[in-house]
């Protein structure tokens, strides 16, 4: 993990750490894969430096660490939808498959 | 400028310019629609397609690479665009020439979300919406690849005809936090899959696959195709759950749960399916490649 200043931001990059605004509400979740939109988006909250990883190679098979940035985007992704049982449902599948990937490795 | 001046400025009148712009669109090139007309009319012949095909030599390469790809499984190397033709089947070539256009001429543009990502979500989707078209049997899996691959064209329509708008929509997405749908709707008062599903007609493909992106959020009010609606539905919801790619916004929409009892498994099958579409993503890295 490094801090680069927002300005410096390129695409593809991984945030490590999530971005919440001034009321503590997560506006961007750790794992996101940072571009364009998200450099005016930081700018716009007063953001000067974020906490980035290098782009995941691959993307399907993490190593622990990834699959905790990607288990952080997934929960991020879902939150909301809870009282759905059809997205729970799909919630829990994509989350057992991330857990199996990483148990699948070591 | 407020939050409300803005969102008048661009659901006003500038969505008939937007409407305009769009209708506008560029044709596809004369390869393309002329292997599209072939394939839509019945007295074509393996051979028309194969001559249309080679007025193109850039193109017919690419044809064979993704044809010996493992994604098309062949056991035995196809050497020629005659024999793709044969092997293939009509709309499967029409497919794959569509395919290798659109990533060839729509790819490389500078999206605000990232143009990468952008793709290979719609890749993801394309791969998610093949596999679910063989499990529930429908008759063409690859047609829904094809589906699943343009379900979000209109994104790239709306970067290039509307550029400023757009960029003001998809940061209010990431603002707001928010599927970039719903901001479309709320500032635009029009959506990708609308402006997709547009530019799709206008290309005069065949109304399934139309149907597809026009509806993709909305599966209740497709006029027809619902199996291929459905399934382009749940692909994306899949393709996101496994994160794969990024549609333009960190969200997920919520699953339609007719299209879900159309095109879905039940709930202890749902991980064996993500397999199963992650495995088929591995297939279709060739595409990936002409990124």
């Amino acid at each position: 993990m490094r801090k680069i200043a927002v300005a410096d931001i390129a695409e593809g990059l991984v945030l490590a750490e999530d971005v919440a605004d001034a009321g503590g509400r997560v506006i961007l979740p750790a794992g996101e894969v940072l571009a364009a939109v998200h450099v005016e988006v930081l700018q716009g909250l007063g953001v000067a430096t974020v906490a980035v990883v290098d782009p995941l190679p691959g993307g399907l098979a993490p190593d622990a660490e990834e699959a905790g940035l990607r288990r952080r985007r997934l929960e991020h992704m879902f939150e909301g939808t809870g009282d759905d049982l059809l997205m729970r449902a799909i919630h829990a599948a994509a989350r057992a498959m991330l857990d199996s990937d990483v148990t699948g490795r070591s | 400028m407020d939050e409300n001046a803005k969102r008048s400025r661009l659901a006003g009148h500038d969505l008939d310019e937007l409407i305009r712009r769009v209708d506008n669109l560029p044709t596809l090139p004369s390869v393309v629609a002329k292997v599209n007309e072939l394939v839509e009319s019945p007295g074509s012949s393996a051979a028309d397609i194969n001559h249309a095909i080679r007025q193109d030599l850039v193109l017919s390469a690419r044809i064979l690479r993704l044809v010996n790809s493992p994604f098309y499984g062949f056991h035995r190397r196809i050497k020629s665009v005659a024999h793709a033709v044969v092997i293939l089947g009509f709309s499967t070539v029409r497919n794959v020439v569509l395919s290798t256009f659109v990533l060839d001429s729509f790819a490389a543009r500078d999206l605000p979300f990232g143009h990468r990502e952008f793709w290979i979500h719609s890749l993801g989707t394309g791969a998610a919406a093949a596999t679910l078209a063989r499990r529930m049997g429908l008759a063409e899996a690859e047609d829904a690849f094809v589906a699943g691959l343009l379900h979000d064209v209109g994104k790239v329509v709306l970067h290039q005809y509307a550029r400023d708008d757009f960029a003001v929509v998809a940061r209010a997405a990431a603002e707001r936090d928010c599927l970039l749908y719903d901001a479309e709707l709320d500032m635009l008062g029009t959506s990708h899959a609308e402006i997709g599903g547009r530019l799709l007609d206008a290309w005069q493909l065949p109304e399934d696959l139309v149907e597809a992106v026009r509806s993709h959020h909305v599966p209740g009010e497709a006029g027809g195709y619902r199996d291929l609606v459905a399934v382009v539905h749940v692909a994306d919801i899949l393709a996101r759950a496994l994160l794969v790619g990024n549609g333009g916004d960190a969200r997920i929409p919520r699953v339609n749960a007719e299209a879900w009892s159309r095109a879905g498994a039940p709930p202890e099958g749902i991980e064996a399916v993500l397999r199963e579409i992650a495995d088929e993503l591995r297939k279709a890295k060739a595409f990936m490649d002409m990124l």
